[in-house]
């Protein structure tokens, strides 16, 4: 019946044609992703990063900037369209950062990078194989926590703990100095044993936990993974040696207290880097550990172990000292959104 | 954070490694920083705090069992405040006894012990049979040794006191230990453990043998030969699956009550199952599902020597007595808010005896039990715990056994705690088989024929005091208490018939009695290196002792003090002291003298043989000739040497 209508006046025909071809442009044009997030798997984790990033940026350039989300896969197949036509980039994970670094190689230009998730080892590692001239172009929020956090913290949470207990692996054994710098600086004493084969672990284990008042829990494939988790730690428990841990599951589990950037935080953090360099900074900035953490608290570990710790207040207080040693880092502030205490 | 250059050669290493030699689960990846952890601190698992307990405890760990060095699981209570140890001979071989507060005999001590959730309590008179105790000290985790009655948190049995024995999860044996001793008296003892597993099923399996010849003037030399194992099976991140099972077989040399109790050896031979299933979300969610099978065969038929009142012929025999216990039981932990913390929970045990000797037929014994518990913290200084046991069994009906405590934290680690409990011990399938006997005296024992034997009860107050100074690594606690027992069941006479047996003719509910005393520990820890342990105990016990002594059961003082000290990073020493005055056990038992007694022990580790150390132990050091039980368990110094290694 429309046509109909349409045809019997023949002058509609033109604005017909005219909506048709602007609404074909806007189609266009609109499947240039301004941002591209590519996640290394399709994990709800990954998601749920992908997640935050639109809901942080989703309101930009009156909510016409287009997300796009793909995974790895996707990036390692397809033709480099999808990347030449982004205005950012961001790569959430190891496997993402490694494709995206690798097909931008073929690109004259390619769009700045942004590195999610990622270890600072292995993002140290990619840039290398960068060209020189980019270090505004790709940068990253590591995963990693600072090294003078997590002791900032054993001061705060842990402060009559003073020999500190450490396994670390192929990867983390990297932290070495700066452990035992840091160590120094609070007068701490570091028991430090490295293992190359999750085999070792529970010989390293005996030995550490008989020298120590704490034991520090850093990520390492070798060291902590799913064969080698739970014994970690039940053999603390079972020395009564209270365990720094390094993420919301570790404190649920048995660990102390334990020091984090939640997802949302750190989706959060690339989110604002995101939107500053759309609002038209020239460049992204250096690679950078996350600013948002989360300070956990398992209670009924604290009380087992006869210790009061109220998370919120050591949060607070860690937060405070950074912002004391950081003058130039005012945006703190921890997010408050992610649950403080493990119930 | 300035962007590093890295050389080319960080490149050729990533692409080396990507390719060559790391597998990708080794690789770093933000995979490592976001593991998904089991719940390893589960409900079942949490450790109270000793600030927090309803009753008072004593944990031994590890540490302390070496320190002992004990070779005999039972000698570890004499280091626990209001303990005994003593043995038996004359019964069934040499048999250690461990008693709290006294009012025990030769054949059960009135305490539950445990071993993960297991009962080790004998169905047929309710004792433990500590020669045959499946367990290899290394296998322990901690003992967690509750004293005073427990009934709602620990089940049927935990009447004075309660035992828990906690084994080291599968994941705790890694590779193969192997230790042994060898010493004066006969001993010898030898244990292989081993562990291993992979993909979150774990599992250890331990091998021993233990000997000696028991007292130096008696025929009561032993062995024990065992096997045992536990897998773990972490199914996933809240769901976990525990198996145990073991066997064990021994021989104890018997025979002293004369020609119609000829000189032999009997064998004993155990075998449990158990399996657990836990649901466990955190510390305070959880429910879990257990059941074991427990089989105990006493084997002692014999004939004995000629007998001159019979014209000197001999007779055949059989003492053989066979045990089975089936128990299942459900618990369910949660919490309503962050000031509420419930468990509750049911079982069912049946408990089948066959003693040809004395029981024309096997007995049964069905008993079902419903539990609960609280925990509310009302303000942060405050904490209440309410607790209740209902039982039902076939003998004695439904009984119920409360408890409640309150712990005031004065200052932090400081804390008071008023406790009252009642707890009831369930007659065994012995004690309600044997026949009830008619007297009539007002207030004496009470008339019952076969059935009607009631449980006896215990109402428990104390007063406790909790304290840590952990500036000197410091703790303490001391404990008043105030006990009311009644309707003691004691064993009249023996067993009629021919050849006599050892077993009670009469079983009746017969006397009260009324404990009283102070008792207290303090664990010091003066240097990382050393560490020292002290208890004491002073109680007095009143009674009628109408049908067996109970007044006289429990020492009036004792005291232990034990040091460890690890000495140039390679040598542990320690040495411990016991003093203990005279008392005289329930039963047939003589009166035994105070004593002091001191043990040393002497360990060196081997720097070149990593897990390895030599070392010696000696027992009763100055040779105090002091006696177990009856006088004519007299004992001795003994000593031995111990070694063990890891492969």
């Amino acid at each position: 019946m429309i046509v109909a209508a349409i045809g019997r006046r023949l002058w509609t025909v033109p604005i017909v044609w005219a909506l048709g071809l602007m609404l074909a442009a806007a189609v266009v044009t609109g499947a240039n992703a301004q941002v591209l997030v590519v996640l290394s798997e399709d994990w709800p984790g990954m998601r749920e990063v992908a997640a935050e990033l639109r809901e942080q940026l989703g309101g930009l350039r009156d909510g016409r900037l287009t997300i796009d989300v793909v995974t790895a896969k996707r990036i390692k197949l397809d033709d480099l369209d999808i990347i030449r036509r982004s205005e950012l980039i961001i790569a959430v994970g190891v496997e993402a950062a490694r494709a995206v670094i690798d097909r931008e190689k073929d690109l004259s230009r390619p769009p700045p990078t942004l590195c999610l998730l990622i270890p600072k080892l292995r993002f140290d590692a990619f840039v290398g194989t960068i060209p020189a001239g980019s270090e505004r172009r790709v940068s990253a929020v590591f995963i990693d926590q600072p090294v003078a956090r997590q002791f900032n913290l054993l001061r705060l949470a842990a402060p009559t703990k003073s020999r500190i207990g450490i396994v670390l692996g192929p990867s983390s054994s990297r932290l070495q100095d700066e452990l035992r710098d840091n160590a120094r600086e609070r007068a701490m004493t570091l028991n430090i044993v490295i293992v190359d084969q999750p085999s070792g672990m529970f010989a390293a284990m005996q030995k550490t936990l008989s020298e120590s008042d704490l034991f520090l829990a850093l990520p390492d494939p070798v060291t902590i993974n799913e064969s080698t988790a739970y014994a970690v730690l039940r053999t603390s428990y079972q020395e009564q040696i209270p365990v720094a841990g390094f993420s919301e599951s570790m404190v649920r589990a048995g660990a102390l207290f334990g020091l984090y950037s939640t997802l949302r935080q750190q989706a959060r953090q690339g989110a604002e880097i995101a939107s500053r360099l759309l609002a038209g900074e020239a460049g992204l900035p250096p690679p950078q550990y996350p600013r948002y953490f989360t300070v956990g608290v398992n209670t009924s570990v604290a009380r087992s172990l006869g210790v009061q710790l109220d998370a919120g207040a050591i949060e607070a207080a860690l937060a405070a000292r950074e912002r004391g040693s950081n003058p130039r880092e005012t945006r703190t502030g921890t997010e408050a959104a992610a649950p403080r205490r493990t119930p | 954070m300035p962007q590093a250059r890295r050389a080319p050669i960080a490149c050729a290493l990533v692409c080396v490694a990507g390719h060559f030699g790391i597998a990708p689960a080794q690789e770093l990846s933000e995979r490592a920083f976001l593991i998904e952890f089991p719940t390893v601190v589960s409900a079942s698992g949490l450790r109270q705090n000793a600030t927090e307990t309803p009753q008072a405890i004593t944990v031994i760990d590890q540490q302390m069992i070496k320190a002992s060095g004990a070779r005999e699981i039972a000698e570890l209570f004499r280091l626990v405040p209001g303990f005994t140890v003593s043995y038996v001979t004359y019964v069934k071989g040499l048999q250690p006894i461990v008693y709290y507060h006294g009012l025990g005999r030769e054949f059960f001590s009135r305490i539950q012990v445990l071993i993960d959730g297991r009962s080790m309590n004998n169905a047929t008179l309710g004792g433990i049979d500590w020669s045959q105790f499946p367990l290899a000290m290394e296998d322990i985790d901690r003992i967690e040794v509750i004293r005073g009655p427990s009934n709602a948190a620990h089940g049927i049995g935990a009447f004075l006191a309660t035992i828990n024995f906690v084994t080291k999860h599968a994941s705790q044996v890694r590779g193969v230990d192997v230790s042994g001793n060898a010493g004066t008296n006969g001993i010898l003892d030898g244990t292989v453990r081993a562990g291993g597993g992979a993909g979150g099923f774990e599992y250890r399996m331990t091998a021993g043998h233990r000997a000696d010849n028991g007292f130096p003037n008696l025929a009561d030399s032993r062995t024990l030969d065992y096997v045992t194992g536990r897998a773990d099976w972490q199914i996933n991140r809240t769901d976990a699956l525990m198996l145990q099972a073991g066997v064990t077989s021994g021989t104890n040399d018997v025979g002293f009550r004369g020609p119609d109790d000829p000189g032999r050896s009997v064998r004993t031979t155990t075998g449990y199952a158990q399996a657990r299933w836990e649901r466990s979300h955190d510390a305070d969610n959880g429910l879990s599902i257990q059941f074991y099978y427990y089989r105990f065969n006493l084997a002692d038929a014999f004939i004995t020597d000629p007998l001159p009142a019979f014209n000197n012929e001999r007779f055949p025999f059989d003492d053989t007595s066979t045990v089975d216990r089936i128990d299942l039981e459900f618990q369910q932990t949660f919490t309503t808010g962050p000031d509420l913390r419930w468990v509750w929970g049911a079982g069912v045990r049946q408990d089948r005896a066959e003693v040809p000797a004395i029981l024309s037929v096997a007995e049964k014994l069905n008993i079902q039990r419903l539990f609960g518990h609280v925990e509310w913290r009302i303000t942060d200084k405050l904490l209440f715990n309410a607790g209740a046991m209902v039982e039902h069994n076939d003998i004695s009906g439904t009984d119920t056994a409360p408890q409640v405590a309150l712990n005031y934290t004065i200052v932090p680690n400081h804390v008071v705690r008023f406790s009252v409990a009642k707890a009831l011990r369930t007659p065994t399938v012995i004690e309600s088989g044997v026949q009830g006997i008619t007297v009539g005296v007002q207030g004496g024992p009470r008339s019952l024929s076969g059935g009607g034997l009631q449980p006896e009860t215990i109402l428990s107050s104390a007063i406790s005091y909790v304290g840590e100074w952990p500036q000197w690594n410091i703790t303490t606690d001391v404990k008043v208490f105030y006990d009311t027992l009644d309707d003691l069941i004691g064993l009249v006479g023996v067993q009629g018939g021919f050849p006599p047996t050892a077993y009670p003719r009469n079983a009746a509910n017969g006397d009260s009695a009324r404990q009283q005393g102070i008792e207290g520990q303090l664990v010091w820890r003066p240097t990382p290196q050393t560490t020292l342990w002290l208890s004491g105990a002073h109680m007095e016990t009143r009674s009628a002792d109408q049908l067996d002594n109970y007044s006289r059961s429990a020492p009036r003082n004792s005291g232990h003090l034990l040091v460890a000290s690890r000495i140039a990073e390679t040598w542990d020493v320690s040495a411990s002291v016991q003093a203990q005055s005279a008392f005289r056990a329930s039963g047939l038992s003589d009166p035994q003298r105070g004593f002091c007694r001191v043990d040393f022990r002497l360990v060196k580790h081997l720097p070149w043989w990593n897990g390895a150390q030599v070392g010696f132990v000696v027992e009763n050091v100055f040779d105090n000739h002091y006696t177990d039980y009856r006088n004519n368990n007299i004992a001795q110094r003994v000593a031995w040497l111990t070694f063990s290694a890891k492969f």
